[in-house]
Parts: C-alpha cells; sequence; structure tokens
C-alpha cells in the first residue's frame, strides 16, 4: 500500500530549489511516481510544510552513567504536561529527561539518529541499554579513552604505536562503539592524582606524560585503524579565558591527522576585554577555513537552566562554585575516566553567558563550508536538545538574532562581530 | 568466567574450577559481551576485527587489562552467603516443583480481572535484574500503578542527601587501585551483607602477575605500574568486633579499628580535620593523621546500615566532608546499595525519577520521595515481585496480592501465585554492581536445575491486557 504527501516542499542539500511535488512511499522508501493512480493507504496534504532526511545529533549525551547522575540530581522538573505548549514551544520536563521523553521529543523535531559521545568503556554496557529504552531513535556511541591507566602506562612505557592501534581497535569492538573521544587527555588522570591543571605541553604527575603525546598517539591510531570519524576532542582547559592557546597548541598536535573539536563555543576563548574574557572566534573559524582535516561542533549556549554534565572531572571540580543550584555529582570511575555534574543557568545579562551566545553563533556564521560544522548544543551542557528549533532561527534571521543581541549585556554589545555576521542559512544549507 | 549475584558486589569466578586460584574482575572489560545492543540492531557502529592484527594484538590485550584487574581471592564457594543461597535455592526448588502448571491460564485470567477492576495499584517486591526493572515499569505504565521497592528507604537516604547538596563517589576498582587510606564505615553487617569485601579491597598479590612476558617489554614494570599493590591503611570506624578486624588484616597489611557510635561519626570527622586542640591520646588525633598522610582517601559505607530517622543528613553531612576533603586533596566516598540499585537505576533513565513513582497519564509520572505510606494504605490490588526469593521479607498487605516470584509467600485469602525463575540463577540477567556504575551479565548457574517456569518479565507482560 502507497503513501502519498502531496505539496511538498521537499529540502535536499544535494538538490536545492526542488518545485513543490509529490512524494511516494511503500513499505518505508521513496519509490518514483506510479504511473497510475495507486490505491493509497495515507494520502495527507502538505502545503506550508517541509519534507527533509532526519536530522542527525553527532554529540547529544543520552545514556551512559552521567546521564542518569544528571536525572538524580535534578528531581525539580517542570509542572508543565506533555501536551502543553510555552509560546509555541512545549517545555522540557527536565532538562536530562528519561528516555522516554528524550526519544519522543527528539522525533517531534524530524531528528531520527543521535550519537551519545562519551561512552566509558566500563560504562558502555549501561549506556547501550539505557539508549536501547531510548524510542524511536538510532543511536550510537564514541568511545571515551585517553585516561585509562593502562593506555596512559603503555605509552609511557613507549610501547610500539601498533600496540596502541590494536588495544584501541580491540577497545571500540569489545564496547561496540564506532569513534573515539578523548577529553582532557590526561587530565582526568592527572585530576585522581591531585593535580589541578594540565595544559597540552604540560607533565602528568604521575605518568610523565603530556596530552600532546596522548593526543598524538590516539589521532595516530584512529587514522590508522581508518575509522570513519576522526579523533573527536574535547580540548585541555575547558570554559577558561584564553584556553584558544590550548585548542590551537591541540590542533598542531594531532599534525597531519584528522582532527573534530567537540563544543568548540567552549574552547575559543581569549582574554582581552574589560573582563579578562574575549571572543576567538575568528582565530578557530580562521584555522577550520585552512584546512581539509579539522571539523567543529559547536556546542551552542542558550538561555536558561540546564545541567553540565562532562567526564572533564578536573574542570568541572574547579566550577563547582558555579552550580545553580548549588549541588555537584563526582564520580570517578574503574581507572578509566570520571564525570562531573553541575547544574548550570545561563543568564542573557550577564557578561560571560552572553559572550558565550555570541562566540557560538560566531563560529557558526565565520565557518565557511556549512560541512565541516555540526549544529550541536552539546545536550544539555550548553542547552536542552529541544532549543534546536530556536538556534536554527537565529542561524536564519539576522533580525531575530540581532533582537536576541541587543538585551545581551553592553560590553558584550561592543565587542562581539555579530552584527557585522549577516549571513543567514538556509534549510537547504544548514550546519549539518 | 561467570558472575555471583547473591550480593551486589557480583563477584566473579570460575564455573567450571572454582579453582582456589579463580581470579576476579573489576570492570573495564565487562561490557563485552553487552545484549540487547540497539548499534547491533540497526547496524550503527560496531567495528569488526577492527585491524588486521587484531587476533594477534587481543592476546597481549587481554593479559595487559587481566593484570589490571585480577585480584587475589580465596575460593568463591568459600563465600558463606553464597554458600546458603544455594543451599536455600535447591530446596526451594522442591517446593516449587509441586505447583500445579495447569492453572496458569486461568490465574492469569483472574489477575487480569484484579487488575481491570481495581483503581488504585501499587507494584512492590525485590527486583534484581534489569530486564525485569524494564518489564515491571512498562507494566505500571500501561496500568497507571505506583511503584516502590521494598528496601527502597535505605537507597532514599542517599538520594534525598544528593538531591539537596551532591556527592564524589568512586567505583570498586578505583577504591582498590588507587586508595592508600580506605574507611570502612558500620559494624560486622558490613562483611555479612558483602562477604567478600575485604577480598575485593585486598592488596595482598598471591597471583604474581608479570608484565605479559614480552620480551620487548622490558620497561613494563615500571615504578608506574598499577600492578604494583599500593601500600594501603584499613581504618575501621564503628562497631566492628575483633573477628571482623581479624578477617580484614588476614587479606589486609595494615588495619585499624576506633570503635565509635555511628550515627556521630559524620561530626566526630569534621572534628578531626578541624579542631586544633585534639590531644594527642585523642583517637581523632590518629585518625587525623592518617587522613593527613593520605593522598587518596575512600569512606564505604552500606547505607542499609543506617537504620534511624532522617539518616539522610548522616548521608549529606558525610559527603559534605568529602567535598571538603577535596579542597586540596583527594578524597571519595564508595556507598553499597542493595540490590535495589538496579530498579533505580532503570526506573531513574526510564523516567528521569529513581523510583517512588506514580504513573499518570501515558509516560506521564510524579514523583513521591518520601515514605509512601499513604500509597499503600489506599491500595486496593498489589502486585509484589520477589526476584531473589531467598527471605520473605515483604510487609503484610490488607488487599489482593499478585504474587510473582520463585517461593510461595504467606497465606493471603486473596493471593494469585505466578512461579517464576530468578534471575541470575536460572536464566542470564543483567544487574549493577553495588557501587552503581558497572553492570554485570549474570547466570545461569551450573548448578541450576532447569525448571519449567517462565521469568518475571514474562508475567508481567502478560498482565494488564485487559485494563480499559
Amino acid at each position: 500500500m502507497i503513501t502519498r504527501l502531496r505539496n511538498v516542499r521537499v529540502c535536499d542539500p544535494s538538490q536545492p530549489n526542488v518545485p513543490d511535488s509529490e512524494l511516494h512511499f511503500d513499505e518505508g522508501k521513496i519509490i518514483p511516481k506510479p504511473k497510475s493512480s495507486p490505491r493509497l493507504a495515507l494520502d495527507l496534504d502538505l502545503s506550508n510544510r517541509i519534507v527533509m532526511a532526519g536530522g542527525i545529533d553527532i554529540h547529544t549525551h543520552i545514556g551512559g552513567g552521567k546521564t542518569n547522575l544528571a536525572r538524580l540530581l535534578l528531581p525539580e522538573r517542570s509542572p508543565v504536561s506533555a501536551t502543553a505548549f510555552l509560546d509555541g514551544v512545549r517545555p522540557l520536563s527536565s532538562p536530562v529527561p528519561g528516555t522516554w521523553e528524550t526519544g519522543r521529543r527528539y522525533l517531534e523535531m524530524g531528528y531520527t539518529a543521535c550519537f551519545e559521545p562519551a561512552v566509558l568503556p566500563a560504562n558502555a554496557r549501561q549506556a547501550y541499554l539505557e539508549m536501547a529504552d531510548t524510542p524511536w531513535l538510532d543511536t550510537g556511541g564514541y568511545l571515551m579513552l585517553g585516561n585509562e591507566e593502562l593506555l596512559l602506562r603503555w605509552i609511557a612505557d613507549g610501547v610500539p604505536q601498533t600496540q596502541i592501534n590494536d588495544y584501541v581497535g580491540w577497545m571500540l569492538n569489545t564496547h561496540r562503539c564506532m569513534a573515539v573521544k578523548v577529553v582532557n587527555a590526561g587530565g582526568i588522570s592527572a585530576f585522581k592524582y591531585n593535580q589541578r591543571e594540565l595544559d597540552v605541553d604540560e607533565s602528568h604527575k604521575h605518568y610523565g606524560l603530556t596530552p600532546r603525546k596522548i593526543l598524538h598517539t590516539l589521532a595516530t591510531a584512529v587514522d590508522s585503524l581508518g575509522l570513519a570519524h576522526p579523533l573527536h576532542v574535547h580540548c585541555s582547559n575547558l570554559g577558561r579565558p584564553g584556553n584558544i592557546a590550548s585548542t590551537l597548541s591541540t590542533i598542531d598536535a594531532i599534525e597531519n591527522c584528522r582532527l573534530h573539536i567537540t563544543h568548540a563555543q567552549f574552547h575559543c576563548y581569549g582574554s582581552d576585554g574589560p573582563h579578562g574574557f574575549s571572543s576567538a572566534a575568528q582565530q578557530l573559524a580562521d584555522r577550520v577555513n585552512q584546512s581539509d582535516r579539522l571539523t567543529i561542533d559547536v556546542g551552542q549556549v542558550l538561555f536558561g537552566q540546564t545541567v553540565t554534565i562532562s567526564g572533564d572531572t578536573m574542570h568541572q571540580f574547579a566550577n563547582r562554585g558555579l552550580a545553580r543550584p548549588r549541588k555537584v555529582i563526582f564520580n570517578e570511575m574503574e581507572c578509566q575516566a570520571g564525570c562531573g555534574v553541575l547544574p548550570f543557568r545561563y543568564q542573557q545579562s550577564q557578561y560571560v553567558h552572553g559572550l558565550q551566545w555570541s562566540i557560538g553563533l560566531e563560529l557558526f556564521l565565520l565557518v565557511e563550508d556549512a560541512s565541516k560544522i555540526f549544529l550541536t548544543t552539546d545536550h544539555p551542557n550548553g542547552a536542552p536538545f529541544t532549543s534546536y528549533p530556536h538556534l536554527i532561527r537565529l542561524l536564519m534571521d539576522y533580525d531575530f538574532r540581532m533582537s536576541v543581541f541587543s538585551e545581551l549585556h553592553p560590553d558584550v554589545k561592543a565587542t562581539s562581530l555579530l552584527p557585522s555576521l549577516k549571513r543567514e542559512y538556509t534549510l537547504e544549507r544548514l550546519p549539518r | 568466567m561467570a558472575v555471583c549475584t547473591f550480593c551486589p558486589l557480583l563477584c566473579e569466578y570460575d564455573p567450571h574450577g572454582l579453582s582456589p586460584n579463580a581470579t576476579s574482575l573489576d570492570g573495564p572489560s565487562k561490557a563485552g559481551s553487552a545484549p540487547a545492543i540497539q548499534s547491533i540492531e540497526k547496524g550503527v557502529g560496531p567495528l569488526n576485527h577492527a585491524t588486521p592484527s587484531f587476533e594477534s594484538g587481543k592476546q597481549n590485550l587481554d593479559r595487559g587489562l587481566t593484570s589490571e584487574n585480577a585480584q587475589p581471592l580465596a575460593d568463591v564457594s568459600q563465600c558463606s552467603l553464597r554458600r546458603q543461597s544455594l543451599i536455600q535455592l535447591e530446596s526451594l526448588s522442591r517446593v516449587v516443583s509441586r505447583f500445579n502448571f495447569n492453572d496458569q491460564a486461568q490465574i492469569l485470567k483472574s489477575a487480569n480481572q484484579w487488575i481491570a477492576e481495581s483503581n488504585r495499584i501499587v507494584i512492590t517486591g525485590r527486583v534484581t535484574s534489569i530486564e525485569t526493572s524494564r518489564a515491571v515499569l512498562d507494566l505500571a505504565r500501561r496500568i497507571h500503578a505506583f511503584v516502590d521497592m521494598d528496601d527502597s528507604e535505605s537507597a532514599f537516604h542517599q538520594i534525598r542527601a544528593v538531591q539537596r547538596s551532591g556527592m564524589f563517589t568512586a567505583t570498586l576498582s578505583e577504591v582498590r587501585f588507587r586508595s592508600d587510606l580506605v574507611i570502612l564505615i558500620g559494624n560486622d553487617q558490613l562483611l555479612e551483607q558483602f562477604p567478600r569485601l575485604a577480598a575485593r579491597l585486598s592488596n595482598k598479590p598471591a597471583i604474581h602477575l608479570p608484565d605479559k612476558g614480552d620480551s620487548n617489554n622490558a620497561s613494563a614494570h615500571s615504578s608506574r605500574s598499577t600492578n604494583s599493590p599500593v601500600s594501603r591503611t584499613i581504618l575501621c570506624l564503628g562497631a566492628w568486633s575483633e573477628k571482623s578486624v581479624n578477617h580484614l588484616k588476614a587479606l589486609n597489611a595494615n588495619v585499624l579499628a576506633f570503635p565509635m557510635d555511628l550515627q556521630v561519626i559524620p561530626a566526630d570527622l569534621f572534628r578531626s580535620t578541624s579542631s586544633t586542640d585534639l590531644l594527642t591520646s585523642d583517637p581523632l588525633f590518629a585518625i587525623r593523621n592518617l587522613i593527613e598522610a593520605a593522598s587518596y582517601t575512600s569512606l564505604i559505607w552500606s547505607n542499609s546500615l543506617l537504620q534511624w530517622k532522617h539518616a539522610d543528613l548522616w548521608v549529606e553531612r558525610l559527603f559534605q566532608w568529602i567535598a571538603q576533603q577535596n579542597r586540596l586533596m583527594r578524597c571519595v566516598g564508595m556507598p553499597l546499595s542493595s540490590h535495589y540499585g538496579t530498579f533505580q537505576q532503570v526506573c531513574n533513565w526510564t523516567t528521569g525519577f529513581p523510583g517512588r513513582v506514580r504513573f499518570l497519564e501515558e509516560y506521564e509520572t510524579s514523583f513521591e520521595p518520601e515514605e509512601p505510606s499513604r500509597a499503600f494504605a489506599q491500595a486496593d490490588l498489589e502486585i509484589h515481585i520477589d526476584e531473589p526469593s531467598l527471605a520473605a521479607t515483604h510487609r503484610k498487605t490488607n488487599c489482593r496480592q499478585i504474587f510473582i516470584g520463585f517461593t510461595p509467600q504467606e497465606s493471603n485469602p486473596e493471593l494469585l501465585h505466578f512461579p517464576s525463575l530468578v534471575a541470575g540463577y536460572h536464566y542470564a540477567a543483567e544487574h549493577f554492581r553495588g557501587d552503581g556504575t558497572i553492570v554485570l551479565r549474570a547466570g545461569p548457574e551450573p548448578q541450576a536445575n532447569a525448571m519449567q517456569l517462565s521469568k518475571p518479565s514474562d508475567w508481567l507482560k502478560r498482565l494488564g491486557g485487559d485494563r480499559p
């Protein structure tokens, strides 16, 4: 039995400007328009609506121990019922909803595949069990390496690169993951040895290793194995003023390998300006524009209550005083990594939060090739994933963007590049 | 290696030999056989033998990982709790075998009739596996029930404390391999609940772990090697008998015990680290010296030993002390949960709440964290699931009861009983370890009798179908 969608506007990046037309489906697959009038199981008029491929969220924390800890920490839930709408948007019951709600809300936005970007090896079984309970979504995970005692010891002992390659391949296969993610290379381990800072060329006080060495070793393994994804890197010095230097050093450390920088907005801060905290989006965007081996996802900040969850215990611990409400969870896991869970409220009138909002958008608008930049809020770190429609409007509508911009702290307005960035994305050319 | 589920430590053992040389693993390679992995089912992600040299490398990697995690311990069959549990399950098998299986269809029909007639349904019991937890939640959603497990109050001591001010925790391997000071808080019951805790913390290298015998890897036994046991002190605070202390001493070199009132231990720890006028003869002075000398302190306790009102304040105070220690040094807690921890985790990821959940409209829930006695008083039907089935501990009920479990419970004139297999004993199932982080797949036990019974989840799926 055939399903027909009439008056359809198809958004297809490979074929822009397709005129409104009909689409026919049979057994879940798109088929050519039948020559004769078919018997229709369903016939829908989709005037003023859009048909596009299911969205893919490449970086969203939807499963695993830290996500469940965030749910535990935040029982304060919105009293809004499942069917209520506020200003056309139905709020989530919590920044980290249960799996049933997560699946439903992603599907409502047209997303069909989501990837948990930090699957801890020891916790992989839980992550996949959780994701299996998230209805309607295809899911997968990236394995978090780069802080396990075994790997650090092997790198410090100078084992051959082939042994590291075997290790990475075995770990991916064993834990059913499709890519490798490094979070603050060596830093989570260093924090367990009571080291509170670790920059790219600083030594881990127990292993004598630098993050540069760890990153290069793992990036080489990932490329040697021929993985589809490059090494995903959460850089050193998360959220610190001036951390653009660490981020650029990380890009250099990877040398000739492919690299994907995750939630780049949190890693491109300068230390200039009246508050010692400024945008370095132009510097990072220039590097992305110049390179054919570098991609980023943004981790856009949007205003409101959320919760930050990260494997980077070193920096989550340093930021614990910023928690709103004032409660935090830290967990150190199985000599492999750890996690920090910290509720956070991004405020439009606050200088740093406004700057973060602005930096994320600057990145979106300064990276020339939309295929090198991915649309994420690093759910729930920058904002819950349900804010994507709002974010897409910010990217597509200069006037709307400026109307939000006008409410920011005056010092953000005085220094931001946003007013000069008049680019407006189209649905066909949105960041991936 | 197989996994024993009779306590939440989920020790590994050799199911064939039960050899005295049996080793136990604490973690990292556990996800290897993860079942129900959506990415496999949907063709997303998993690599097949990622490198050409995968097979040759795997052997080294296996050994490498094992050397990280292998730990010396006695034969798991020496575990008293395990021995008792196996004997009990064997004798209960004879009771269950008298059940008239021809009546099953009729009982099921009656149960669904009861569900259809009821307005206030509560689901209680002891659920230890992820599969049954999922089935319980799905049934609760379909019939709009209130769900709370029997021993949840001890878990809620911690949940309430965490929801007010957070926590700082670590897992078993982290404590075992990193901690140079382990503070055991409680009394002898801690070792009765977790009989092999002392072995799991042991730092005596009964198994020699040469580094791979790889001639190219001469430097592997460097000072960085985590194979080298940490020089550790175990400090017992609370009411510990000499027998327990000696048991700990048999497996660990440095064990000290200071008798203390369990309820005031958090306050005493604050005093020990903040008072400047402690006498050198005061035990708190000695405790402070140990804490100050340690580089990574771990505190271990069991929430189920905190049997007094407002024990959540005790937990909160202890986490505050741990947080304070981390300003300058490293310190973590490892509260051990009961088998209830598995249900709490699954309920939390499914609904956003860690238990004590009332299901309202489709997929909508409300959370009732305080002890829900009202829900039980008003119930007109209780569905009770008893997975471990080793002791009839559940509360008396004054309403109709549907009982799903291996063993018959006390007689209730309005009781429908569905005998079911035991997760981890009769069939393989996933359970959370007591540290709340690691999921292991356990069972079936080699000695378990094959019985013609259904799993609890099979019964649960067949209930509630007739409810309007």
